[in-house]
């Protein structure tokens, strides 16, 4: 199970002591989630996305996430120019 | 009542230098129980060797499990342990339960079938007897310990990335 907690609690800041706390565990549990040794039951995962009021296919994935800057280069490519905007 | 039970530090141990010491205590404990098997009972070299391989058991046992939580996994309350501890405890039980069963029907049957069939050595003093007995008690109160410290991998450290 592939996630980006690692990569939402950098960008909110949040320890992981903060999530941990918030959605009930222990925080090695979350360390231990971000390092890919522990899949999360789909309480917890539905847990965390409250946390970061964010859709489950955001965090959670079952193959590897798209790198984020492919993900922004592809979403910049295919954005609309003003001239095709009707 | 997770508040108020004391959660102790996580495990500073290394998943492999656990491993190495349960494997170390486990060693230790077989070797108690061969050297009472095998050298003449009373001798002081039976003495020397049931006191070095009791107080190596004890050491690698105490190591793993003082301070860690490894003991705490094995010993805390439901409530007191999220989704992943009670997933490595449950698991740990199950397996040392596995072992303990058949280590207990092994045992039986070379004892009361096997060994006096076969003329192999089988418990007749007392020290021999009581081997057997502590070797049971520790296995039964290390073994779930001894699974947790194998199976938990190696801590996550403290600083955040």
């Amino acid at each position: 199970m592939h996630n980006r907690i690692t990569l939402l609690r950098a960008e909110r800041g949040v320890s992981r002591k903060d999530l941990a706390e918030a959605v009930g565990v222990n925080f090695q549990t979350i360390g231990y989630l971000e390092r890919g040794d522990y899949s999360p039951s789909l309480e917890l995962a539905m847990k965390i996305c409250a946390f970061f009021g964010l859709p489950v296919e955001m965090l959670f994935s079952l193959s590897p996430f798209e790198p984020l800057t492919e993900a922004l280069l592809r979403a910049e490519t295919t954005r609309p120019t003003p001239e095709t905007t009707p | 009542m997770t508040a108020t039970l004391v959660r102790p530090a996580p495990s500073r141990l290394t998943r492999r230098t656990r491993r190495l010491i349960v494997v170390g205590a486990a060693a230790a404990s077989l070797a108690a129980l061969a050297c009472v098997a095998l050298l003449p009972p009373g001798s002081l070299a039976v003495s020397i060797a049931k006191l070095t391989a009791a107080l190596g058991s004890l050491i690698g046992f105490g190591v793993v499990m003082t301070r860690s939580s490894v003991w705490f996994l094995g010993n805390a309350p439901d409530t007191a342990l999220d989704e992943r501890e009670r997933t490595i405890r449950d698991r740990a039980y199950f397996k040392a339960y596995g072992v303990f069963a058949g280590l207990a029907i092994v045992t039986a049957f070379y004892m009361l079938d096997l060994g006096p069939d076969l003329g192999l050595w089988v418990p007749t003093n007392y020290d021999a007897w009581w081997a057997i007995v502590w070797g049971f008690v520790m296995l039964g109160l290390g073994l779930p310990a001894g699974f947790v410290a194998w199976d938990l991998p190696d801590p996550v450290p403290d600083f955040e990335p």
